[in-house]
């Protein structure tokens, strides 16, 4: 760090930016002008070759694994590896179990948490703090060692919870738990919770009905954003499932790819698609109500 | 991000007129306003402390249940362990490096780039999901490109470059595992970066140039010293997010790979001798410190960062 020549440039630019009036935000987004009157040219082409190769890396797997799947040697170009994968029965099942899990996660984190999160923000400021630490702190633990605790404490006190599949719920819950927090704690910051419930209760509405129709209708995008959050979390989780042996989806998924050469790939390409989808429509969602949660979340 | 503007908002909310009667009320009743905290601390402490902390209990017990500390210094000691726990640092430190400095430069790329607008947000939708995407899926991806069979293989093969030859390219090796982990890793810096360099004012490259300065001297004067600890941070959450990584090591290697997490689910499978049960917990309590350390560091870091990025 060199503070001064920071305090030197910032307070010239200060001016600019009280003149102007708008926050570093919004301005690097609309005025795009100034940076780019210095050296156009040459900069671009280094620019554009950083995102090319980025291009190429991220998209040729992509393009390998589709055509992997759709070329099949001795047919050419077919679907056949993708109707094989889909009517595979086994699938059925377990990514049936994965999506009630998946909705199980989903209610309990939520319910829990916006309860939570309103609570601290309405009643307890102070533990805020606490609440903020122990709910990112699932993100300290890796599963792997969260898993060896799990097997630890549960397999010999309560055996059969820990053979239940729907255990996983109470563990994919304290995963998304980062997730859920973050995006909530964002929401609630922008829409001034306390004045609203304020109001709502002024107007003589009870605890249940201004959560329910006051604060989550304002709380729509980060709600979204929690959820599909949450959704890609449990359909992707391997590590806890597996080593609890449970048969949830991911764990389908990488024993049917060593039993199928090429339809196991093609239904990795699709569950990759299906969380592509989940994700473009949050983006969808939560643009229109102008809030970047999802990202912020995970960061 | 914003949480300090955040702050700042609540508190001019509380100076509002309105606010006084309940907050009076809200006085009266203190002592009992932690209730409504109960189902929180309840289920964080069944389902997330009970079972993390009892594994350093149980790694600080052996088999007669005596307390002991020697697994620890066990797993410090023995060649075996230190080897996974290098292997780990080694894979997690390369690929959160070059991670990094590919997810700067792509995340500058995409914020200088103006020309089609769309480049910017694509990046971000698919750094998204690609950030998310670490297991199972991933392998797939890259076993259809660079697999035995797969299309880069292939093609190359076709060129007269046998990857698989020389062991050049084995499954096993960290260098294959580095490749794939960059395709979460440069996403996951893009997403923490972003806010980082939108911060950069435009207004202050002009400034310097007002003052004379060339490119080079902006960077070293006032860009690098305003993202450096975003840098840093988003380096070190990198490292936490590879050190973490099962999922991927083991599903492209069938558990042959020699990391501190994969030996974590050796243990835990019962794959050794039903003594050495401790030797796992440790593991995990070694891993667990050490990914704790990462991300306080990265948070302590970021703390510093929002300073300039208001």
């Amino acid at each position: 760090m060199a503070p001064q020549s920071h305090d030197q440039v910032a307070a010239v630019t200060s001016v600019n930016s009280i003149a102007t009036g708008a926050t570093a935000d919004s301005m690097a987004r609309q005025h795009p002008q100034p940076k780019s009157n210095l050296g156009r040219k040459r900069p671009q082409f280094g620019l554009w070759s950083v995102v090319v190769v980025c291009a190429l890396y991220f998209l040729f797997p992509l393009w390998a694994i589709a055509k992997f799947t759709l070329d099949l040697p001795l047919e050419g170009w077919t679907f056949k590896a993708y109707t094989k994968a889909v009517q595979e029965p086994e699938l059925h099942t377990t990514l049936w179990l994965s999506l009630r899990i998946t909705g199980g996660t989903v209610a309990l984190s939520l319910a829990l948490m916006i309860w939570t999160v309103l609570w601290t923000t309405l009643k307890v400021k102070r533990m805020q703090p606490v609440v903020e630490f122990i709910s990112i702190l699932p993100y300290m633990v890796p599963p792997i060692a969260f898993v060896v605790g799990i097997a630890g404490v549960f397999r010999p006190a309560f055996p059969s919870f820990i053979a239940n599949p729907y255990s996983l719920i109470f563990f994919y819950t304290v995963l998304a738990m980062p997730f859920t927090y973050r995006s909530l704690d964002a929401g609630l910051r922008a829409i001034d919770v306390k004045t609203l419930t304020e109001a709502s209760r002024g107007l003589g509405a009870g605890w249940m009905t201004t959560i329910m129709r006051v604060v989550v209708p304002n709380l729509r995008s980060a709600l979204l954003g929690a959820t599909f959050l949450t959704v890609a979390v449990v359909l992707g989780e391997y590590t806890i499932a597996s080593l609890l042996l449970i048969n949830t989806f991911p764990i389908f998924l990488a024993t049917y790819n060593s039993k199928e050469i090429f339809a196991g790939p093609a239904l990795g390409l699709m569950s990759m698609l299906a969380v592509a989808v989940l994700f473009a429509l949050l983006g969808l969602f939560t643009r229109k109500r102008g809030g970047a949660n999802a990202t912020a979340a995970i960061a | 991000m914003g949480s300090e503007s955040g702050r700042q908002l609540s508190s001019a909310v509380l100076a509002t007129p309105a606010e006084t009667p309940v907050s009076a009320g809200a006085r009266r009743h203190i002592s009992w306003a932690w209730i409504g905290l109960v189902p929180f601390f309840a289920f964080v402490t069944v389902f997330l402390l009970w079972p993390t902390l009892a594994v350093f209990w149980k790694a600080a017990h052996d088999n007669a249940g005596n307390f002991t500390l020697s697994t620890y210094g066990k797993i410090a000691t023995s060649p075996q362990f230190r080897q996974s726990f290098w292997n780990s640092t080694l894979l997690s430190f390369s690929s959160a490096v070059i991670g990094g400095v590919i997810g700067l430069l792509l995340t500058y790329a995409i914020v200088s780039i103006r020309r089609p607008k769309w480049l910017r947000s694509a990046v971000m939708s698919f750094s998204a999901v690609a950030a998310n995407m670490g297991g199972v899926a991933l392998v797939f991806l890259f076993v259809a490109s660079i697999g035995v069979t797969g299309l880069l293989t292939t093609f190359l093969l076709g060129h007269g470059i046998h990857l698989y030859d020389k062991q050049f390219i084995y499954s096993g090796s960290y260098h294959v595992l580095t490749v794939i982990y960059l395709y979460f890793q440069i996403p996951l810096m893009v997403i923490v970066m972003l806010p980082a360099i939108d911060g950069l004012k435009p207004a202050w490259r002009e400034a310097a140039a007002n003052l004379g300065s060339s490119g080079m001297q902006y960077w070293r004067r006032v860009g690098l010293p305003v993202l450096w600890p975003a840098f840093l941070g988003g380096i070190v959450l990198l490292f936490a997010n590879s050190f973490a990584a099962y999922a991927t090591a083991y599903v492209l290697t069938g558990g042959q790979s020699n990391l501190a997490s994969i030996q974590i689910g050796f243990f835990l499978q019962g794959n050794t001798i039903a003594d050495s049960q401790q030797i796992g917990y440790a593991i995990a309590a070694w891993m667990i410190i050490v990914v704790l350390i990462a991300i306080l560091l990265y948070q302590w870091l970021r703390s510093r960062t929002t300073r300039w990025l208001q």
